[in-house]
């Protein structure tokens, strides 16, 4: 290896261990996150090179005594009107050991560390790598392991960071970071970075922040280089075969908190029973459920007089469900009329069961829009088509889809964790089935949560690579210490820290982990969507006719007033 | 033995703590007198001082006074570090001289700099390479003396480095200042010894002395230039004496700041001075202060006329002698923060201390410089700095203002920044020093262990050299 010709940043000091040293660094000439290399010999493998990434700095001036700073302050003085001295200042940077190399392995295109058995020697130079070296260290760009850009290390803008595609699609991933912390741009680079391969995606949207990769399905093209691609928005519904829409209404009732005595509960299952009630042909699961109360309406009096004390509070509780259902459906579609007006295209859903190959196929990312329906139905639409996806691909049968991947936002939601008393939400077994089992078919999944520590932990711990971007809230960042084996306190400490679209990977999709400023690709943003910038949208609409449109109105309103006074 | 006689010597036994609850309770009441005759003496020479106009004042504006200053005045602060390897076999040390300047309010890199002036490392038991001539064969080390006796006129020639412009920078203008951490001349004679008949410090090398001039052909005493730096000159006290002259000769202020004020002699050398300006009480023909100005033609420094007769003078005098009042304690009480007395000649070299015999350098001691001596109080939980120059310019009081804001850098140390900086800079860390000896002490275990030396010879290293308490010897 060409050590000699690194530049030495700085000194081994004070005890070292297989797992860390400090040093100290002279001048500015690398910060945290960076990695750097010291020489070291070792028992069994003689002479070989340290890599190792700083994860804390420290920097003093033991000439600046903190009397000294008092006195600046209350004299309203600046040092360097007074004495004193500032070139005593030194950098004491913490470094955590990855691992080490041999001499001869820098030939190698890939370079695999191996386990330090002997403790770095105190006073060795500690060196910074060239971009080359760090590049064929860290980049993972095996072709086999379909390797996906997602940015570069923090520091080094030249030295790229690649995610093992394999190691996604096979494991899972979950991606965490409070609001702002740039998850939704980290999501749209990976899912470009599979959808390079045709990998076939089914993305959970309940803020419509993927509607924009339809929009900008040409930038997606050229970005990926897969000519194919393509972007499917489906319009969410609930839907269940006549066989399964008993379950499903009782499902939705008790989940809804509509919950029914024992005997309400006999009497509804009686009817659900009936299996003549449901149109063979028909999948909505809202029209069946208007079918059942029509049925319960009509057939009332055939019952038995116990049994027709129940009816009525049961029909209040369909009535009350196609109400809120009919609802959420309205919510969506006037949010998804925004979107079409503004070019996009929605199809209806199909039935995930009988046709999952819409869903999920080669070279295709699916968005179903979510936006608009509350949490429980939210979570029951995920949780049937998951189910439904997962049992296709598990069946092995021929013809069955594709390994597939599940991107689920608000993540929170979905696999709620006990606390949160959400613990019967319908996805959140589902989505614990697909990690734990996705493995063997090839249905992975990826988990974006704002409030990691409102996941499910079980669920959580199955992920196998992580990408924790800017969290700020204690207990967040607690609770993703201990799921993450990999994170060391100095990296938590780094989260609240951190910069929008800097963060920390770790997993099996790196070969280490890291720090990383994830890319970002302005041709894939659609400005036009959440820009939260409320304040200048209330300007620009009230100048642009705003201001008459509510003078006007105002006017009517006392014309109004006056007219119906005189009545 | 009886009964009785068994409870009498029981209760005639001495008991630690109450003996010790004894003790703090007598001394209890002695420690109020003492302080109540102190603080006597102190009204006492305040009332004096003050009478005479003999107390300063410096007003505490640190924004406006920084801002005065601002790019005018350029500030050197000298300080040396040590680092003594004393290992039986071995006398190794080196020294180190650093400088700090500083010049206030400039926003450039000049604002600061720092240059690790002169070094020495040296090994006095080893002939070649110590800076010491060593030809007497029964010569014995006096370790420390010949140290610090190094290492004080390592720092005092750098004063006039620093003076000359012979340094890093350019000469300094009289604008300017140096400081120097700890007095600017210390009482010499007891590190000279070179007459010292059964325990003789050995005279400086010449190559080292010629380091210590940076113009030799400028020289105050001639004799030092005429016979080459000739033996006779190459011992501590006349090349002490002539650094001294040289720094006294040169216009540019310079000042040496004392923190901790050592000594138990009552009254301290300062309040010795003063009582004898107030009252004129000391007789040229006694030993004393008047009988050493005589000596080298010096004058009282206050023109002012006595506050009392001679007969006071001595009273007071004797008060102090009886008690123990050193300098810092009695202006500690006498001054408010930002005051210092008008300064005063200090003996410092002593002539019935002067050697005497083979060398004894009567003519320098008539031309020594003494220090003039001020002390100057700058906070109010602090005891006061003791301030030395060998000139008094006429930008003493500006200079005054300078040391005082520059104390108050630090509000709770209290000592001037400058100094307290280089300090820090200069002094040879422990880490550093502890593993010099490690490795010195590897070496030589190392070199006998790889002679095939026999075991006896190993203990004998192994004892001579490891402490009873390192590991190799505690229990296993």
């Amino acid at each position: 290896m060409t050590i000699n010709k690194w530049k030495s940043i700085g000194t081994v000091v004070g005890n070292t261990s297989t797992d860390t040293y400090s040093f100290v660094l002279g001048q500015m000439e690398a910060s945290v996150g960076d990695i750097v290399i010291t020489e070291s010999n070792t028992p069994t493998e003689g002479k070989v090179h340290v890599w190792g990434r700083i994860v804390t700095m420290e920097r003093s001036n033991p000439t600046f005594p903190n009397e000294f700073a008092s006195a600046l302050t209350d004299a309203n003085l600046e040092q360097f009107e007074t004495l004193g001295f500032n070139n005593s200042e030194y950098l004491l940077a913490e470094v955590q050991i990855m691992g080490c190399t041999k001499e001869k392995d820098a030939s190698h295109d890939s370079i695999e560390l191996m386990p330090l058995n002997y403790p770095v020697k105190p006073a060795n130079k500690v060196l910074y790598p060239d971009t080359d070296v760090l590049n064929k260290l860290l980049s993972g760009k095996k072709e086999e392991d379909k390797p996906i850009e997602i940015g570069h290390l923090i520091n080094r803008e030249k030295v790229k960071i690649n995610l093992k595609g394999e190691a996604l699609c096979s494991r899972h991933l979950a991606v965490l970071a409070q609001t702002g912390g740039g998850k939704t741009v980290a999501c749209r680079t990976i899912l470009a970075g599979l959808a390079k391969y045709g990998h076939p995606l089914m993305i959970f949207d309940t803020h419509g922040d993927y509607l924009g990769l339809y929009k900008y399905i040409d930038n997606l093209k050229e970005i990926t280089g897969n000519k194919d691609l393509t972007v499917k928005l489906l319009t969410p519904k609930l839907l269940a075969s006549p066989e399964k829409v008993g379950d499903a209404i009782s499902e939705i009732v008790r989940k809804l908190g509509l919950g029914m005595t024992e005997s309400q509960v006999g009497v509804f299952e009686n009817f659900v029973k009936d299996k003549d009630i449901f149109h063979a042909e028909e999948t909505d699961l809202l029209k069946h459920l208007e079918r059942l109360r029509d049925f319960i309406n009509k057939n009332r009096e055939k019952l038995d007089p116990t049994s027709k004390k129940s009816v009525n509070p049961i029909l209040r509780k369909i009535d009350i469900i196609i109400k809120k259902l009919r609802g959420m459906e309205q919510t969506n579609a006037r949010l998804r009329g925004m979107f079409q007006k503004k070019g996009l295209q929605f199809e209806d859903m199909s039935n995930s069961e009988l046709e999952p190959h819409k869903f999920v196929t080669q070279n295709q990312i699916t968005v179903l829009y979510l936006g608009g329906y509350e949490r429980v139905v939210s979570s029951t639409m995920v949780s049937i088509i998951l189910e439904d996806l997962f049992e296709d691909r598990s069946s092995m049968r021929k013809g069955r889809i594709q390994a597939f991947t599940a991107v689920v936002e608000e993540a929170h939601n979905f696999v709620p964790s006990k606390s949160e008393e959400k613990n019967e939400s319908p996805s959140l077994l589902t989505i614990r089935r697909l990690l734990t089992e996705g493995r063997k078919f090839g249905t992975s999944v990826i988990l974006i949560s704002q409030r990691p520590g409102r996941l499910d932990e079980t669920t959580l711990a199955q992920c196998n690579s992580f990408l924790v971007l800017k969290l700020v809230n204690p207990k967040d960042q607690n609770w993703v210490r201990s799921v993450m084996e990999q994170m060391s306190e100095q990296d938590a400490k780094w989260l609240k820290a951190f910069g929008k679209g800097q963060g920390y990977i770790s997993g099996n999709a790196v070969k280490f982990p890291l720090q990383v400023k994830i890319k970002y690709e302005d041709k894939l943003e659609w400005d036009e969507l959440g820009t939260e910038r409320f304040i200048q949208d209330n300007l620009d609409e009230w100048n642009s006719g705003g201001k008459e449109d509510r003078a006007r109105a105002d006017k009517d309103s006392k014309d109004i007033s006056k007219v119906v006074d005189k009545l | 033995m009886s009964e009785i006689r068994k409870k009498i010597e029981a209760r005639t036994q001495k008991n630690f703590f109450t003996e010790m609850m004894f003790l703090a309770n007598t001394t209890g009441v002695d420690q109020k007198e003492y302080i109540k005759n102190i603080i006597n003496l102190a009204e006492l020479l305040e009332g004096y001082l003050r009478q005479r106009d003999l107390i300063r004042k410096v007003d505490f504006e640190p924004n406006k006074y920084w801002k005065s200053i601002a790019t005018k005045k350029t500030v050197y602060n000298i300080d040396g570090g040590q680092l003594s390897l004393s290992i039986p076999g071995s006398a190794s040390f080196g020294i180190r001289v650093g400088v700090l300047k500083n010049r206030p309010g400039d926003k450039s890199d000049n604002w600061c700099d720092f240059s690790e002036s002169q070094t020495l490392t040296t090994n006095l038991v080893d002939r070649d390479n110590s800076h010491y001539e060593q030809q007497e064969e029964e010569f014995i080390m006096k370790y420390d003396k010949m140290l610090t006796g190094s290492r004080m006129i390592m720092e005092a020639s750098e004063v006039i480095k620093q003076q000359l412009g012979k340094g890093k920078w350019d000469k300094p203008s009289t604008n300017d200042i140096i400081y120097l951490h700890g007095p600017i001349a210390y009482e010499s004679t007891m590190y000279h010894l070179a007459t010292d008949e059964e325990n003789p410090i050995p005279p400086f090398k010449k190559e080292f002395c010629q380091t210590l001039f940076p113009d030799l052909n400028n020289v105050f005493f001639k004799d030092l230039k005429k016979k080459e730096l000739d033996i006779e000159f190459r011992y501590f006290l006349p090349l002490y004496s002539e650094i001294l002259k040289q720094i006294q000769a040169s216009k540019i202020p310079t000042y040496g700041v004392v923190e901790r004020i050592g000594g138990v002699v009552s009254p301290g050398p300062v309040t010795n001075a003063v009582l004898d300006e107030l009252f004129h009480h000391q007789s040229n023909k006694t030993f004393g202060r008047l009988y050493e100005l005589n000596w080298k033609k010096l004058d009282r420094t206050w023109d002012v006329k006595p506050v009392g007769t001679k007969s006071d003078g001595i009273k007071i005098e004797e008060k102090f002698k009886k008690r123990a009042v050193k300098d810092d304690i009695i202006f500690d009480l006498i001054l408010d923060p930002g005051e210092y007395i008008k300064p005063v000649q200090v003996i410092k070299q002593l002539q019935k201390k002067w050697p005497q015999g083979k060398y004894s350098y009567q003519q320098l001691f008539t031309q020594l410089a003494e220090p003039f001596s001020t002390f100057l109080k700058v906070s109010e939980d602090k005891r006061p700095l003791r301030i030395e120059t060998l000139n008094i310019l006429d930008s003493y009081d500006e200079d005054m203002k300078l040391t005082f804001h520059s104390a108050r850098l630090l509000p709770q140390y209290c000592f001037p920044l400058g100094l307290d900086t280089v300090d820090k800079l200069s002094k040879v860390p422990s880490w550093l020093r502890n593993s010099m000896r490690g490795n010195y002490i590897n070496n030589l275990l190392r070199k006998t262990l790889e002679s095939n030396a026999s075991k006896q010879q190993i203990n004998m290293v192994l004892k001579s050299f490891v402490s009873g308490r390192n590991w190799w010897v505690r229990p296993k």
